[in-house]
């Protein structure tokens, strides 16, 4: 540290008490210090006072920028994301780990009508794996029904609640991957064609 | 601390309260840094919707509310320069706004005419100044924060702050020092 970075940091208070105590001792004894601690004190008074008042707003200034702020703020609120915002972790968490178990069936979608029953439109002959479950949350009862089928491969996931409503996950393009093995069956899951409709409740 | 709370439990004064409580040094940190009115309104803009709608991610147990403010502050004043590049500013536009404070009554017009000529060469001193300089000078004597939270809002050791200061000082000082300003403080600071 030459003299000068010396001396701002004893202004600026960021010598040790060692550091702090040579630099008094030198002052005491060298004009030349003691001047030049003086006019780096002056130019740490004239930032002082001067950054201070720089940018000082005008009156009124930043009061009109507030509504604008509050609105947008308003706006942007988390929480209103269109789709899922209502929809439990869980149900979307069970809902790709399914879609994952089953990706290496062979699958179909069935169709679904506007009131969450389930009718897989699927061949007689067509082995199916189906899965339901259901948890509550939130006071809700809310199932996670999936149906594969082998031919034509498609795989249909959907969730139904109580009140009435259901939300199809579909995988709607056809599997590539092909199960060549027997299939094990899954807790709440059968390996036989599910031609019963699983009705919520 | 109170109104982030108060905030948070969705008392919709509060939110009206801190931005009356900090604005005004929001703007002027923001100003110091960029010296443009419009941009500097523009990041208080920029500031405050992201602090209302994230009030919720400030943690105290990090640190001070402030230092939250200003280190959201500094980073958009990084964005704003990244956006356009730092115009040259009009020593007029900068001492309008605030650079020129207005001289006590009493003053004589000699002294009043040597407080705004110290200004202005303040005012082209800073100009100089790289953006980092400029940032940690503002934070240090515009804002009066200690080496440790300036390291916090800069997100720098604070050795790194503190020599930013001590570069900052160097070049305003020669800056100064090449003007023969120093008869001029000293008349001023007198």
């Amino acid at each position: 540290m030459d003299a000068r970075e010396q001396l701002l940091a004893y202004l600026e208070g960021t010598l040790s008490r060692k550091e702090r105590q040579q630099v008094l001792t030198r002052l005491q004894s060298s004009p030349e210090w003691q001047r030049e601690l003086e006019a780096l004190r002056g130019v740490q008074m004239q930032l002082r006072t001067e950054m201070r008042l720089l940018g000082r707003p005008e009156r009124g200034q930043l009061e009109a920028l507030l509504p604008d702020i509050l609105n947008q703020a308003a706006r942007g609120k988390p929480g209103c994301s269109p789709r899922w915002s209502g929809l439990p972790t869980f149900v979307l968490v069970s809902g790709v780990l399914i879609m994952i178990l089953l990706a290496p069936l062979v699958l179909h979608t069935s169709a679904v009508d506007a009131v969450g029953n389930w009718q897989p439109n699927v061949p007689e002959s067509t082995p199916t794996l189906s899965l339901h479950d259901e948890n509550t949350i939130e006071g809700q009862l809310v199932a996670l029904e999936a149906v594969a089928t082998e031919e034509p491969s498609r795989l249909h996931v959907q969730l139904v609640t109580d009140r009435g409503g259901s939300i199809p996950l579909r995988q709607a393009s056809p599997i590539s991957a092909r199960w060549e093995a027997s299939p094990v069956p899954m807790p709440g899951a059968t390996a036989e064609p599910s031609r019963e409709v699983p009705r919520w409740r | 601390m109170a109104l982030v709370k108060r905030s948070l439990n969705g008392d919709q004064i509060a939110y009206t309260d801190l931005y009356e409580a900090f604005a005004p040094d929001v703007y002027r940190l923001a100003y110091s840094v960029l010296l443009h009115k419009q941009d500097a309104e523009d990041v208080v803009q920029e500031v405050f919707v992201y602090v209302f709608r994230n009030l919720a991610r400030y943690d105290p147990n990090r640190g001070a509310f402030r230092t939250w403010l200003y280190t959201i502050t500094i980073s958009r004043c990084r964005n704003a320069r990244r956006r356009k590049r730092l115009p040259m500013v009009a020593l007029s536009e900068m001492l309008a706004n605030g650079m020129d404070p207005p001289a006590p009554e009493s003053e004589n017009p000699e002294l009043s005419s040597m407080r705004s000529a110290a200004h202005q060469l303040l005012g082209e001193a800073l100009k100089s100044l790289s953006p980092r300089l400029r940032e940690a000078i503002a934070l240090r004597y515009g804002q009066g924060l200690i080496y440790r939270e300036m390291a916090d809002v800069l997100n720098v050791p604070p050795k790194t702050a503190e020599s930013r200061v001590r570069l900052a000082h160097q070049a305003l000082r020669k800056v100064m020092d090449e003007a023969n300003v120093a008869p001029l403080l000293e008349e001023v600071l007198g």
